[in-house]
């Protein structure tokens, strides 16, 4: 009962004048023996889950396993309060990180259950295993000692936000950290993801001369549809079979693999996407929106947009981005414009950098938080692309066959 | 407890039952096909039963609505996925052998 | 034992089991998935530290600090993973070589055999596992011909530009 009872709350602390509220449950979750059992299996499962995906000698199983594990890391932050860091982890770290690791396995040609035979997926001996084993065990013994011995009470810089809550333009503790009182980080961290793009793009380089059909076809999928003028929804999925499997046969089933092969013409698929795609849009306007005064903000935002991307070139969607190479790097960087905009017209105001006015507070945040998660998105998905937003238009395999 | 609190308590429970159902035919039923209609089946009525018990907790309609959203949102992607998973057994065909060297 | 407290033990779990797996196991995307139960380890540390308040509000910069460290760590693994992809495409390995096994120029493409001298031993065996496992999956046929000529598949691979298709012969599954 208590649980349903937690869950109902959790869900009403999205509403606006909860907010307070939300965290009324807390003295029930440290006390109470079911909730510590459950946190106590949380925890096993992660760990086991951790063991897991370590000790696989299969690739692919690593990976799935690691997907649950980020989803299971979801709960444990909500667990600990930390709805926000929930909604991201969901999104970017099971999400995000798992298209990531199985599009990289899909190119590491038959990478799947390569550890299959004896030896050679670990590292080294047994003895030295025994060693490492030990030397880590010792670490996190030493650093358990530690954590235990913190004190059980120490509120940290909560009270200096609660204070100056009201100045940040929003009500949400989180999103005033991220964008008011350490907006420092928040900017540099879009400058991290900018530059890992920019690495990305460098080490996929010469790839893409003659490998973007390599990177499991997503380079096909995207491109050929911006050379597609007359609307395909209308022919049947008997019709689009055709195409689909000459391009199956012609690229061989390897160069598929990243991506279940059935999936580019699938009807059912793409009247999910063509359902899902448009709601998808509205959760992150959403979430972006309801991030100055309940879980959510830029973060999340961007990640549901990027998660809506992969689906669209999952589906080989049409209605995909028709973007201009340039016109794909402003993407990726207005948001970091933005960001500098605002801080350089503080300045100029004879302000400190990023320091808003308390009555603009609100407007800025929510200004920069836009223009950032579109940002994010398009990074996410470039960082899926090989460094590329978008990639130079070409003929491809696909569309030769469907023209 | 009242009366709502009982009916939401029944249907949490029950919908945890169909989780609990699920899972375990996922774990013991020879191939993907049934797995994946143990699976989908079995978790879409749970989480049906789950916002139900939910709903009937719910302070304001509003709540009641996301929480249908949420519903009607799983419900499309989990049955997309299943389909997805399904064709993509048949076509790698080792889904039915599977059974076979499990039992 | 509060919840705070048990999750951040759980996070250190988490650090040592991905420290260990990082140095333990050799497959290099192996070792990226370790790095991410690494940053989650450390993650669940500071976000359950952050909820020692007593019944108030967690912390919440801890909170903002674990959200952009979420974001850091999928754009540096994001980064590995185009180093991985980049150093399979050059070498055809998924594996850094161990110290003095890295002879001159055994990173030339197709030089596995030179390089792990269990492999011409074991290779076979291997393959044939390999071929049994993968089975219904990818083109059979293709797996039994892998298992001679490997160098020269890899070389071919490299012509195409790393293309994925048919890569049967390469480092990452032979190893």
């Amino acid at each position: 009962m208590r649980g349903g009872r937690k869950t109902a709350d959790r869900t009403e602390n999205t509403d606006e004048g909860i907010r307070s509220k939300a965290y009324s449950h807390r003295e029930v979750s440290t006390m109470s023996p079911v909730l510590w059992i459950l946190d106590a299996l949380f925890c096993a499962s992660l760990l086991g889950l951790a063991w897991q995906t370590l000790r696989t000698r299969d690739l692919f199983k690593a990976i799935v396993l690691y997907i649950v594990f980020g989803l299971m890391m979801a709960m444990a932050w909500a667990r600990l309060d930390a709805p926000d860091v929930a909604l991201v982890e969901a999104a970017i770290g099971a999400g995000v990180t798992g298209v990531l690791l199985l599009s990289t396995l899909g190119t590491l040609s038959a990478a799947r259950g390569e550890g299959s035979q004896r030896g050679g997926a670990f590292a080294s001996a047994v003895p030295v295993a025994g060693l490492v084993t030990g030397l880590v065990g010792c670490l996190v013994g030493v650093l358990a000692v530690a954590v235990w011995q913190l004190p059980v009470e120490s509120p940290g810089l909560s009270a200096a936000v609660e204070a100056r809550q009201e100045e940040s333009g929003t009500s949400n503790p989180v999103t005033a950290v991220l964008l008011n009182f350490r907006a420092y980080d928040t900017l540099l961290e879009l400058t991290v993801l900018l530059l890992a793009v920019l690495g990305a793009e460098v080490l996929a380089g010469s790839e893409a001369a003659g490998s973007e059909a390599a990177e499991g076809g997503v380079a096909a999928q995207e491109t050929a549809p911006r050379q597609e003028t007359g609307p395909r929804q209308e022919t049947g999925p008997r019709q689009e079979t055709g195409p689909r499997q000459e391009t199956g046969t012609r690229q061989g089933p390897d160069a598929q693999q990243e991506r279940p092969p059935a999936a580019d013409r699938d009807p059912v698929l793409r009247g999910f996407v063509r359902l899902v795609a448009p709601a998808m849009i509205v959760v992150a306007g959403y979430v972006l929106w309801i991030g100055g005064e309940a879980p959510g903000g830029a973060f999340p935002s961007g990640a549901v947009l990027a998660a809506m991307s992969f689906l669209l070139m999952l589906a080989r969607a049409e209605e995909g981005p028709r973007l201009s190479r340039r016109g794909g790097r402003w993407i990726l960087v207005a948001g970091l414009i933005v960001f500098w905009g605002v801080g350089i017209a503080m300045l100029a105001a004879e302000r400190r950098f990023l320091e808003y006015p308390v009555p603009a507070a609100k407007g800025l945040v929510l200004l920069i938080e836009a223009v950032a998660a579109v940002s994010i998105a398009a990074t996410l998905v470039a960082l899926y692309r090989g460094g590329r937003l978008v990639r130079r238009p070409r003929r491809t395999v696909d569309s030769e066959f469907r023209s | 407890m009242t009366l709502l609190d009982g009916l939401s308590l029944l249907s949490i429970a029950s919908g945890c039952f169909f989780f609990v159902a699920g899972s375990v035919g996922m774990l013991r039923l020879p191939d993907a096909f049934t797995r994946l209609h143990a699976l989908t089946k079995a978790d879409s009525a749970g989480l049906g039963l789950l916002v139900l018990g939910l709903g009937l907790q719910a302070d304001s309609w509003w709540t009641v609505l996301r929480l249908l959203l949420i519903w009607l949102l799983v419900l499309l992607s989990s049955a997309t996925t299943c389909h997805l998973i399904a064709q993509s057994a048949l076509r790698r065909g080792a889904a039915l052998r599977r059974g076979d060297n499990d039992e | 034992m509060t919840t705070g407290t048990l999750y951040a033990l759980c996070g250190l779990g988490l650090f040592g089991i991905g420290l260990g797996g990082i140095i333990l196991r050799t497959h290099l995307l192996h070792k990226i998935i370790a790095t991410n139960v690494i940053s989650s380890g450390v993650f669940l540390v500071l976000v359950a530290l952050a909820d020692r308040t007593r019944g108030g509000r967690p912390d919440p910069v801890p909170h903002a600090m674990v959200l952009t460290g979420i974001v850091v760590a999928i754009s540096a693994t994001a980064l590995a993973l185009g180093l991985l992809r980049r150093f399979y495409r050059e070498t055809g390995r998924c594996r850094l070589p161990e110290p003095g096994s890295l002879a001159p120029g055994s990173l030339a493409p197709g030089s596995l055999e030179r390089w792990s001298p269990e492999r011409r031993s074991e290779g076979g065996d291997a393959e044939k596992g390999n071929a049994e496992k993968g089975n219904g999956e990818k083109g059979n046929a293709e797996k039994g011909n892998a298992e001679k000529g490997n160098a020269e598949k890899g070389n071919a691979e490299k012509g195409n530009g790393g293309e994925a298709s048919g890569g049967k012969g390469d480092g990452c599954r032979t190893w």
